[in-house]
């Protein structure tokens, strides 16, 4: 029971990052959304559990958005000094990030005082999430071009082109999912 | 870019439902009632535009473009405590920010829109119009999905691919229709 709550969980955080696994089509991207969604992750995370519950709700729930976006603002200039190009092409997608479902969830997990519970293991999941868009984001490249490089300006997909699209991304999502689901059934099944 | 071609470009190349991967809404939040998507338009509108604005006349000059996240959540929230300044008379909130999952899910909506048609336009004019063509886009993009999930679940999808994946395989689908469009005309 616990475990298919886990399961949920975990595809509801997925699909609340789905726009993030759409621009993630190459390794480097993946690795700029992937650090990005790590560091707005945590930050939330923490703020969230730093203010004590006396305090009014929606004034937490305010201050940890603001500091949601104030930790995407500064992810982008650290980005913006390592690889300029990098930044240009990625930036207005990056600064969705603060407004994804996972971080709303979290700036409002003060609404139920398990929630908040919750936000520790929420911070370290988001671990793992950043994990899972850097293996779609360079599985998609590998696909698409049939190599994996770090360098954005070498990148030509020539392989499979309409993965790095998208169209690419929506599909290869929903083959994913339902091929986990195969096989943690097949795993079930052996179990029993 | 005259009218015709901004609507034209934002609903079929750049429609946020697809470009954005936003096929989340099975509740459509925004078409729901008639009034709801007057809502869902008008903030769209003010925000896209307020937004539009402050970025081009001050944020771009003084090269600030990073901190514009936290300038649309400030104009979000100013137009929520408008919201609730208008409807004091009935004593309660239009709605309450942190605990409705629909409306933060439309402020990410909001957001993406203010985005696309900025980088879209080039005047006020534009930017407002833009808006209204991305709105409407979205709504129409989400209900068309959700009418195509809907017939799909008289048939018989094997069961791994119900629920999120046959819904994500749809998306696909359609963005590859609208793609198709975009590769015909721009």
């Amino acid at each position: 029971m616990q475990n298919n709550e886990g399961k949920n969980r975990f595809l509801a955080t997925v699909i609340g990052l789905l726009p993030l696994f759409l621009f993630s089509n190459s390794l480097a991207n993946s690795l700029a959304f992937g650090a990005t969604f790590l560091f707005v992750n945590t930050v939330t995370a923490l703020v969230a559990l730093f203010f004590p519950t006396e305090l009014e709700k929606k004034y937490i729930f305010a201050i940890t958005l603001f500091s949601a976006a104030f930790a995407v603002s500064i992810s982008a200039s650290i980005i913006r000094i390592i690889d300029p190009f990098l930044y240009e092409s990625i930036y207005s997608k990056l600064f969705i990030i603060s407004f994804l479902p996972p971080i709303f969830k979290l700036s409002s997990s003060e609404i139920l005082k398990r929630e908040r519970e919750r936000t520790n293991e929420e911070m370290m999941l988001g671990f793992i999430y950043s994990s899972v868009l850097i293996l779609f984001g360079t599985l998609r490249e590998f696909i698409a071009s049939g190599t994996v490089v770090l360098s954005m300006s070498t990148i030509s997909h020539t392989f499979l082109p309409i993965i790095a699209s998208p169209v690419g991304a929506f599909i290869l999502l929903g083959v994913i999912i339902a091929g986990i689901r195969f096989f943690s059934k097949i795993i079930k099944e052996g179990n029993e | 870019m005259s009218a015709l071609g901004i609507a034209f470009y934002i609903v079929f190349s750049g429609n946020i439902f697809i470009q954005w991967a936003l096929p989340v809404d099975r509740k459509r939040t925004a078409s729901s009632s008639f009034i709801n998507f007057i809502v869902f338009l008008g903030t769209t509108v003010v925000s896209s535009v307020l937004y539009g604005v402050i970025n081009k006349y001050c944020l771009v000059p003084l090269k600030l473009e990073t901190i514009s996240p936290v300038i649309f959540i400030a104009i979000i929230y100013g137009i929520k405590s408008l919201l609730d300044l208008i409807s004091k008379e009935d004593k309660k909130e239009v709605f309450e920010f942190p605990y409705d999952k629909r409306v933060l899910f439309l402020v990410l909506v909001l957001y993406v829109i203010a985005l696309t048609s900025y980088s879209s336009c080039n005047s006020i004019l534009e930017l407002f119009w833009a808006s209204i063509c991305c709105s409407i886009a979205y709504v129409v993009s989400n209900d068309f999905l959700n009418a195509i999930i809907e017939r799909l679940e008289l048939e018989e999808v094997p069961e791994n691919f119900r629920g999120w994946p046959i819904r994500l395989i749809s998306a696909g689908l359609m963005a590859l229709a609208f793609s198709g469009t975009q590769a015909c005309f721009f």
